[in-house]
């Protein structure tokens, strides 16, 4: 894959699976992209397209009993080289902001205990002052008042809570901040609010990933896109590339849902039976254009230096 | 706010220690037959009749009932709790001299068996379905279902046979040389400065403490290593590591932490139980203690003593019990009551 810019992110054949009573679930199936440095890349699929797994990955959170194959490298580290992973490397360089920050952050410390958690792990011998000198820049890029270190996360509404976990995120000094669905808890008006800190973030350097269902809010906040469908990236490209030229029937079915506010039901679950490259193309049971060929797994090809698309149609 | 908990806490538990004395009183009432022929053992013979209007008078039988409970109150806390039939001595200082006694071993006990318990426990949890796990399991079920008053003569049978001599609380050589304080041997040979005196008493008493704290440590190791393994699951504790928080310190602060609660409750309960335990072990280390007391004062109809003794006790429980959910209320900010 060629993107013009370095990328801080790296993934080149990645299988996820979990082992399950019917056998290995891959949810995510032979993945490649990159993530350009200091960009808003977002996630978009459906339910169970594999978008979590590979944000946990990406993060370091896989479960112990995890399977994997192919290539993930976050900032320089191999994080998974075929069955050998080293999840731990990556926690602290990529830092998940949580779905659910209610549940994510500890109901037994206030909210400064956190922070000096959290930045006590990152520097070993910073001084108190330079802690909570950290702490209340942190808390000012966030909008939130310094009262809400005195606070038990219970305490915390959804938005606050939500906003005190970015700015927990960002007192880790990650380079990558992976956002899985940081807006499905909140209103309209907090989601925009949400969107546009998240595209704040740049501003430290920080790579953001945007794991969503919303194409949407995606288009709102990405420069990059990648769309996922049962577990396979079926299109990636700008965000510009992609929504004005969608090439993937799925993308094109994702755009035409949102516009028209379609109730959108194309739930494909991927099963544990079939194998990573098994069964050809993951979208050619709902595709309206399916032919012959669409029996073989069609490859990611490029059709521009960024855009791509894994679809047998387009190559042709 | 936590002071004003710990305060109101307290000062309910005061309450409930009025409650227990006065239900104390009332056992009396209840007692077969006239409390105050009852309370001074049933005498017979000429003096029996001036034994009664003194213990009619002593009871406060001859007031009306408010006035009986006030008095009860206050003589309780004067430890004016009356005279022990069988040994002829104030119900107080045996009362106080056994439960100091069963502390001893029950303190020492739970000293061991709680950080010993959470340490294995977490290992346990850490590793869990690995032959390190497995063998904690089968160890703790052992423990838990192992006859403890067994263990106890074996062991003093083999402590006996190395010539390791750890009958009684502590040598008769030593005894004088230590002045009283708390009534625990421990305490006050430090006190006294004797070194030698203080080895003596712990030797003593490690051996039934050891055999007193096999069952809440296989508790706690149960409870570690079920709750433990279940907060590793836990949002917050996968946010941590995914913040770089790492290893024993993300464990022990966002996995760890919130077991306490469960366990401080578990084991204020795990408290009476072991108190069983305890006077049996005190019987086969031929120590003195709440238990033996109360066995030896029970054939006896020693109604003062056992009133005593059972007062005694249920005021430990009650202490034990608050504190247990003033830890609670430590860990857990949530918590109102
Ligand atoms: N820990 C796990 N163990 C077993 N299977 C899992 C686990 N996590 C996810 N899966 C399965 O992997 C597939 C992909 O799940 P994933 O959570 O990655 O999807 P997603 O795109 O994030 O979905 P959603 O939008 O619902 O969050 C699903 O079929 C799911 O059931
Ligand atoms: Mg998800």
């Amino acid at each position: 894959m060629d993107i013009n810019s370095e990328s801080i992110v790296k993934a080149e054949g990645l299988s996820i699976g979990y082992e399950t009573d019917e056998g290995i679930l891959w949810a995510v199936k032979e993945v490649s992209f990159e993530v350009p440095k200091t960009s808003v890349f977002c996630i978009v699929g459906e339910s169970g397209s594999g978008k979590t797994t590979l944000g946990n990955a990406i993060s370091g959170l896989l479960p112990p009993y995890v399977l994997t194959q192919g290539y993930l490298v976050v900032d320089n580290i191999v994080v998974i080289n075929n069955d050998k992973n080293n999840l731990k490397a990556a926690r602290g360089i990529a830092v998940r902001i949580p779905q659910n920050p209610s549940s994510a952050l500890n109901p037994y410390l206030k909210v400064r205990a956190l922070f000096e958690d959290v930045m006590k792990s990152k520097a070993k011998n910073v001084s108190k002052a330079e802690v909570r000198e950290a702490i209340v820049k942190y808390l000012s890029i966030m909008q939130l008042d310094e009262e809400v270190l005195e606070l038990y996360p219970y305490q915390l509404s959804g938005g606050m809570a939500q906003r005190v976990a970015i700015a927990l995120a960002l007192a880790a000094k990650p380079r990558i901040i992976v956002a899985d669905e940081p807006t499905s808890n909140l209103d309209a008006y907090l989601r925009s609010s949400v969107g546009s800190l998240l595209k704040r973030l740049i501003e430290f350097g920080i790579t953001v990933i945007v794991i969503t269902h919303d194409i949407v809010f995606a288009s709102h906040v990405c420069n990059y896109i990648v769309v996922m469908y049962g577990g396979r990236v079926v299109e990636v490209g700008k965000v510009e590339e992609v929504l004005s030229q969608p090439l993937h029937p799925y993308t094109m079915l994702l755009i035409e849902a949102a516009t028209l506010k379609k109730v959108f039901t194309n739930s494909m679950r991927v099963s544990a039976i079939e194998g990573v490259g098994e069964s050809g193309c993951v979208y050619k049971s709902k595709c309206p254009y399916r032919v012959n060929t669409c029996q073989a797994v069609p490859l990611l090809k490029y059709v521009s230096k960024t855009h791509g698309v894994a679809c047998w149609r387009a190559v042709t | 706010m936590l002071l004003a908990y710990v305060l109101k806490r307290v000062v309910l538990s005061i309450l409930i220690i009025f409650g227990v004395i006065a239900l104390s009183y009332v056992l009396i009432y209840i007692m077969p037959g006239n409390p105050a022929y009852t309370w001074v053992g049933k005498p017979k013979g000429p003096k029996a009749a001036e034994a009664i209007q003194i213990a009619v008078r002593e009871l406060g039988l001859d007031k009306p009932f408010y006035i009986q409970l006030y008095e009860v109150t206050t003589r309780f806390f004067s430890f004016n709790w009356g005279v022990s039939l069988r040994f002829k001595q104030p119900v107080a200082t045996i009362a106080i001299r056994s439960l100091v006694a069963t502390l001893e071993v029950l303190i020492i006990a739970y000293v061991i068996a709680i950080p010993l318990g959470i340490l294995i426990g977490s290992i346990a949890a850490l590793y869990r379905s690995s032959l390190g796990d497995k063998a904690i399991y089968t160890l703790t079920s052992i423990l838990i279902a192992s006859p403890r008053f067994w263990l106890a003569a074996l062991t003093l049978i083999i402590l006996q046979a190395l010539n390791v001599n750890v009958f009684g609380r502590i040598g008769v050589e030593y005894q004088p040389t230590i002045t009283i304080v708390t009534g625990s041997y421990i305490i006050d040979s430090l006190i006294s400065g004797r070194i030698d005196a203080f080895l003596d008493a712990l030797t003593r008493t490690l051996p039934p403490a050891l055999l007193v704290s096999l069952y809440p440590f296989a508790l706690v190791v149960r409870i570690v290593r079920i709750s433990l393994s279940e907060k590793l699951h836990e949002e917050y504790f996968r946010q941590a590591l995914s913040y770089g928080i790492s290893g024993w310190y993300a464990v022990k602060r966002y996995a760890l932490r919130s077991v306490i609660p469960v366990l401080a409750q578990i084991m204020g309960i795990t408290i009476a139980y072991s108190l069983v335990d305890v006077a049996t072990i005190e019987s086969v280390f031929g120590r003195e203690g709440v238990g033996i007391a109360l066995a030896k004062a029970i054939p006896y109809n020693d109604y003062p003593l056992i009133i005593g003794l059972l007062t005694v006790v249920s005021i430990a429980f009650i202490i034990s019990f608050t504190v247990a959910d003033i830890v609670h209320k430590l860990v857990d900010p949530r918590v109102r009551i």
